[in-house]
């Protein structure tokens, strides 16, 4: 309770602007609740109740990021992220999607988002996303979401081609975790729990099936050579993985 | 039926026609005769001829006779089949519409929860909210289970029951040194399994950690041999076992023994164990005494559907 007392104080110093978030969803139970708690952590919010409200929204007042459903009336999440997308490359979305929608579907049905959350989800790891994805849009690099090849250090990633190389040699990985090292490089220097990738990226997680990351993890780091001090992918704090190096389009 | 009806009514009508035609020759006072010679060899072929026709025809009608019982049967069994199939995916689709429709309410409650001042109160309705929609989800993802493509790899599953060892050891301390491991190697090592590592896996830790859950001492025995060509792994605990009234509905979902009230658990890790094995060809089967113990035998052929 104090932690995040002290997070959303220095989220929100009493000098600066508090971040304005737009919060898209038909569901009034919905944007009324979690409008609330991403107030308390330090955000002002604006609530559109469709895709067509808000991009009217957008129009009067440009947020920091917009928190958008997928499944609503009159134009929904993916029509919204299209007509954003049409003029404006950089604004940050986080796409709620359909329950049991993989990341790889959700990605290849909508290049345009930053990132996809499942409903229902826990609230704070709707926050942790924002703060992952205002990091990353933040920065001066430019964005990976529409990258077609991700390179880091030696590592060159092909998406469409679903081929991966290290140091101009092609290595040869599962379907998985050819997902799971495209997964991590789209969302590097983020600590990843086990139950979210197995969430996002398998469609089950099960109460005990945390081990599938870790089999695919050790699968990465034996196929691309990932032994050395400096790691690629790095496990944090044993809950997760994280990618550490720099990832840029290639 | 109708043909062979036919087939009767049709029989006698030569004979009645020869009879009629002999009856005019006689009634005409036709008294001619007619002579035929033949060689006596071929009298003897002949002769064998009629009796092998008369050996074989109840051959083939007996013949004939099964064919159409086997397509019969089958066409029922595919019948069956269909039926079972068909009702899976009418439960596929419930579920995903229950889980669908859950999805909005349970995220109002948990967004509630999270945006009011945190209090014991709210911290049960979340967890509460959280359990429920983690329920109606495995449920879904089971059922979503059975239509999922299965990605296949050659599989050590000797490695994988060490793997799953340790780790359910990890999560229960208490049983982590009662796990022995036994693969038979003479006269046929275990034989590598082409499968699904993420499912198997889920399967073993499903059973591996019923058997540290429900038992509270002794040892808990993995047995890996090799049966005509099928990998089967053995699970033996000595724990409290499953009453013999609940051991008909152990694979249900979300079917718990009466005498497993105590322990936290969900009622549908065998359900998952069944479908996992089942879609890799193979099956599970459980022996289980209360007070005793439980043996649970998993069977996975060398390739899926061999």
């Amino acid at each position: 309770m104090s932690a995040r007392a002290t997070r959303s104080r220095q989220d929100d110093p009493l000098h600066t602007e508090r971040p304005l978030l737009l919060l898209i969803d038909d569901d009034e139970a919905i944007t009324g609740a979690l409008g609330a708690f991403l107030e308390r952590s330090g955000y002002r919010v604006a609530v559109a109740a469709d895709g067509m409200q808000g991009l009217t929204a957008l129009a009067r007042e440009r947020p920091a990021l917009v928190v958008c459903d997928v499944l609503m009336p009159h134009l929904d999440g993916r029509e919204f992220v299209r007509r954003v997308r049409a003029g404006d490359a950089v604004l940050p979305i986080i796409l709620l999607t359909q329950v049991g929608e993989s990341w790889e579907r959700s990605a290849a049905l909508d290049e345009g988002a930053d990132d996809y959350l499942n409903k229902p989800f826990d609230p704070q790891e709707l926050l942790s996303r924002i703060r992952a994805v205002l990091r990353r849009s933040g920065s001066s690099a430019p964005p990976l979401r529409s990258a077609q090849r991700l390179r880091a250090q030696d590592l060159v990633l092909d998406r469409t081609a679903r081929r991966v190389w290290r140091a101009d040699a092609e290595l040869v990985l599962t379907p998985k975790a050819f997902t799971l090292l495209e997964y991590l490089m789209m969302h590097p220097q983020e600590v990843h729990t086990r139950e979210r990738l197995l969430s996002t990226l398998w469609g089950f997680d099960f109460a005990t099936s945390s081990r599938a990351v870790d089999h695919r993890i050790a699968e990465l780091r034996r196929v691309i050579g990932d032994n050395g001090a400096e790691r690629l992918i790095e496990t944090s704090q044993s809950v997760g993985y994280q990618f550490r190096a720099p990832v840029v389009p290639a | 039926m109708k043909a062979r009806t036919t087939g009767w009514l049709l029989a006698p009508v030569p004979l009645v026609i020869g009879g009629l035609v002999g009856l005019g020759f006689v009634l005409a006072g036709d008294e001619r005769m007619l002579q035929i010679s033949t060689a006596l060899p071929a009298v003897a072929v002949g002769a064998g001829a009629v009796l092998s026709c008369l050996v074989a025809l109840p051959l083939i009608v007996v013949t004939a006779r099964d064919g159409a019982r086997r397509r019969r049967e089958s066409a029922v069994a595919q019948a069956v089949d269909d039926g079972v199939l068909r009702e899976r995916e009418q439960h596929r689709r419930f579920l995903a519409r229950l889980d669908h429709e859950l999805k909005n309410p349970v995220m109002a409650i948990r967004a509630q929860a999270a945006a009011v001042e945190p209090t014991p109160e709210w911290r049960t309705v979340d967890a509460q909210a959280a359990k429920l929609s983690t329920l109606v989800r495995d449920l879904r993802k089971l059922a979503e289970l059975e239509s999922r493509p299965l990605e296949l790899e050659q599989i050590d599953l000797e490695e994988l029951v060490r793997e799953s060892v340790q780790a359910i050891g990890q999560q229960h301390p208490a049983a982590a040194g009662r796990f022995q491991v036994v693969a038979t190697t003479v006269p046929w090592p275990v034989p590598k399994v082409r499968g699904d590592l993420d499912l198997l896996s889920l399967a073993l830790d499903n059973v591996l950690g019923n058997a540290a859950k429900y038992s509270a001492q002794g040892a808990i025995e993995v047995r890996l041999r090799e049966q005509q060509g099928a990998a089967v792994i053995e699970v033996a605990d000595n724990g409290r076992g499953i009453p013999a009234e609940d051991l008909p509905q152990v694979f249900d979902e979300l079917a718990r023994a009466g005498n497993a009230r105590d322990v936290p658990g969900s009622g549908i890790g065998l359900t998952l164990v069944a479908t996992v094995l089942r879609r890799h060809g193979g099956d599970v089967d459980v022996r289980s005494v209360v007070d005793a113990g439980t043996l649970v035998t998993m069977r996975i052929p060398a390739a899926p559907g061999a």
